[in-house]
């Protein structure tokens, strides 16, 4: 049995006023129940088998990358890529430019996520000769300033903080730098990864979240587990790829971080 | 939409439904392929006995412990931020909601996909608070332009429709030239309503699970378009049905992946989206206020009951997918927004048996659903109870009833068995001709309609078996 651990605070009066009808609802199921409403920590049981943790649980970094790149590839139909920190800028400029090309006509404009993690992976000349505008996410700017922009780009730039190998998945958290948009309105979007940062499946993401909740700390208001571009078999069951989130996905796997 | 979509009987819809040859043959057609890829992910992942065993008893054990998980819940809500609005009733729910609607002066809502807020009819309510609501979900949006055409299936709405269908409806309601190309039709919905999402004062969203430790509200989708309705439009409101929580997120990672590869046979869909309060203060987008409202409608009598395994039901639709009643009589037949094995035992608990009384004879009892359940409920078992406790509360046709009541009265007494045992036998082997009865009975008449009985020699098995033993 593991008792929560979470660091209990107490409400403030403002926080109460909140809550709407609780006592009357949470009694009601505790007579439900036939007991008196338990208000105090329950310890919550061990789970029972360890089965999730032994999935890929012997597979090295170099492992997990072939796992999750072949999954994206042949399953999600996302174009994954491995490079290094040295051969990234041209990878994302040509990749990039790609995504660009595919619609001509339309706007080709490019959004930058502005964590440093992936700004510092970026030659300052990466963009440079380009037409193409590229812009990077700015919280001071404002909401209106930074969604024209996301809902204007062609391609969104963003870097994960894990990626799971079997689900081929990216794990973003939503950051004042690098806010919900820029994965989601531009028409494709580019993940980037640094391998040591590759886990085997949900349950290490997950165990990572908890730790945070068990710590105090606020979680982030936005994570989002990734896996492809957004896709749709709501007609006849037969599978769409693109419908209301990005249509193309690209994941850059950065070998050498 | 309520949860009750029919005002006709059961067995009219079903009579309608059968003969709709492409519906019956699309629902086999979805039936066959989403047991195979649920199979073929379970059987992938390996040890699905030991994952279902586990989803079984995290969901066990938070329905014991739901007074204080929702305690925990709704504090950290508060903290993060957030609004908790504990609603008793759909009333209740609707008029919250309408609350933040007149005070934000909404003159538009986007939605993403959600069973409870179709459950407790929040669309009417929107509406008639001259505010328009957009059904954002790629199958719910083809319903509702289709002058909210009821669902039939809880994960694929229009399962029913063919895209032959669905052009010729975005044709004459969306203003659509194309072709009945799925992809063309799904790119068009994109374009079309891109603005909704960017216009919307308040978006809605459903919940899959939430995280008691975190006050974190947890979506599993694919088209992400409840990731646009969360973070484009400034108020979000989450609705989830009370039993809808986990204690941390380590439990949080079991039931997704048993939710995912049970609805669609895959490790994750597209979008887990797991969401904390309303967005950080620095942050630029993300709504700015966040509200949960939490529902009872009916569950906790179901908790207090002997049905409360059916709170457990992470609404995967893997009991529908295996289905044999469901796979002839297709989700519209069952008159409620809930179908198919967890439809028949729901739909009677939440509203009554009144309006659902048949649903739990629409089962053969091949325990199929049981087997394939992520979280283990006994399904048949909870039909066979509520048939039990339809017989008891006298709400079964007086015809079976006083069916039932000959059969004991006759069994209890075996001289009068045997007698009219011989005579039946008799009387049958005069009266069945070419495996029909020139009469209607009762019991029988339908089981007859589609099968021969059998040519009697006129004996009944008795009296032929103890003929044997001389022999």
């Amino acid at each position: 049995m593991t008792q929560s651990t979470q660091q209990v605070q107490p409400m403030t009066t403002q926080q109460q006023s909140r809550i709407h009808n609780r006592d009357t609802f949470l009694a009601n199921i505790a007579s439900k129940l036939q007991r008196e409403r338990i208000t105090e920590p329950v310890a919550r049981p061990a789970l029972k088998h360890n089965c999730h943790h032994q999935v890929m649980a012997e597979y090295s970094q170099d492992e997990l990358k072939e796992a999750l790149l072949a999954y994206a590839q042949s399953s999600l139909g996302a174009n994954a890529l491995v490079t290094t920190k040295a051969q990234f800028s041209n990878l994302l400029r040509m990749e990039c430019l790609n995504y660009c090309d595919k619609a001509p006509t339309t706007n080709q404009e490019i959004l930058l996520s502005a964590d440093e993690r992936l700004l510092d992976l970026i030659d300052s000349d990466a963009f440079a000769g380009l037409s193409n505008e590229v812009n990077v996410w700015d919280n001071h700017q404002g909401y209106e300033r930074n969604i024209a922009l996301a809902e204007r780009a062609k391609v969104g730039v963003v870097f994960a903080e894990q990626a799971l190998a079997e689900s081929g998945t990216m794990v973003l958290y939503s950051q004042a730098k690098q806010g919900r948009a820029v994965s989601l309105l531009p028409e494709a979007s580019i993940f980037v990864v640094p391998k040591s940062a590759l886990l085997a499946r949900l349950t290490q993401a997950t165990a990572e979240l908890h730790r945070k909740a068990a710590a105090g700390e606020r979680m982030p208001s936005c994570v989002n587990f990734i896996s492809g571009p957004s896709s749709t078999a709501d007609i006849e069951l037969i599978k769409v790829v693109g419908v209301h989130g990005p249509v193309y996905a690209s994941y850059i796997v950065i070998d050498d971080l | 939409m309520s949860m009750k979509t029919s005002n006709t009987k059961f067995r009219e819809r079903i009579n309608v439904q059968m003969k709709d040859e492409f519906m019956r043959q699309s629902v086999a057609n979805a039936q066959e392929r989403m047991f195979a890829n649920r199979q073929i992910a379970a059987d992938k992942l390996g040890n699905w006995e030991e994952w279902r065993e586990m989803g079984m008893d995290i969901r066990n054990h938070v329905l014991e412990h739901l007074d204080y998980y929702l305690q925990q819940l709704s504090d950290n809500v508060v903290k993060n931020g957030g609004h908790v609005f504990f609603a008793q009733t759909a009333e209740q729910a609707t008029e919250y909601v309408e609350g933040i609607i007149k005070q934000k002066n909404a003159k538009k809502v986007v939605k993403s996909k959600s069973m409870v807020t179709e459950e407790i009819g929040l669309n009417a309510m929107i509406e008639r608070n001259g505010c328009e609501v957009v059904e954002t979900d790629l199958g719910e949006y083809i319903l509702q332009v289709d002058d909210c055409d009821p669902p039939s299936h809880i994960v694929v709405p229009a399962l029913h429709k063919n895209r032959t269908q669905i052009r010729d409806i975005f044709k004459e309601k969306i203003n659509y030239q194309g072709s009945d190309d799925p992809e063309e039709m799904t790119r068009y919905v994109r374009n079309h309503i891109r603005h909704d999402f960017l216009e919307a004062e308040i978006g809605i969203t459903g919940c899959n699970f939430a995280v008691a430790e975190s006050g974190t509200v947890s979506l599993v989708t694919n088209e992400g378009n409840a990731r646009l309705v969360t973070s484009l439009p400034k108020t979000h409101i989450a609705v989830m049905g009370m039993e809808r929580l986990v204690p941390t997120f380590e439990e949080l990672d079991i039931m997704i992946s048993l939710l995912c590869r049970s609805a669609v046979g895959i490790p994750l869909t597209g979008y887990v989206t797991a969401l904390t309060g309303p967005r950080e203060d620095e942050h630029c987008d993300g709504p700015e206020e966040f509200h949960l409202v939490i529902v009872d409608n009916g569950r906790s009598d179901i908790l207090g009951s002997e049905f409360k395994d059916i709170l457990r039901c992470v609404r995967c639709a893997a009991c529908v997918n295996t289905c044999p009643a469901y796979r002839h009589i297709g989700g519209q037949s069952y008159g409620s927004i809930y179908s198919g094995p967890i439809g028949a035992v729901l739909s009677p608990l939440l509203g009554g048996y009144d309006d659902f009384k048949d649903l739990p004879y629409a089962c053969s009892l091949c325990r199929s659903c049981h087997d394939v359940c992520p979280v283990k409920i006994p399904l048949p078992d909870l039909l066979l109870k509520h048939r039990q406790k339809m017989a008891q509360e006298k709400i079964t046709p007086v015809s079976e009833r006083a069916a039932v009541g000959a059969f004991n009265f006759v069994n209890a007494r075996p001289i009068l068995w045997d007698t009219t045992v011989k005579v039946g036998a008799k009387m049958a082997g005069y009266m069945i001709k070419d495996g029909k009865l020139p009469v209607s009975v009762g019991a029988i008449s339908e089981w007859n309609e589609a099968r021969d009985l059998p040519q009697p020699d006129g004996q009944s098995f008795r009296s032929w078996f103890k003929n044997r033993k001389q022999d």
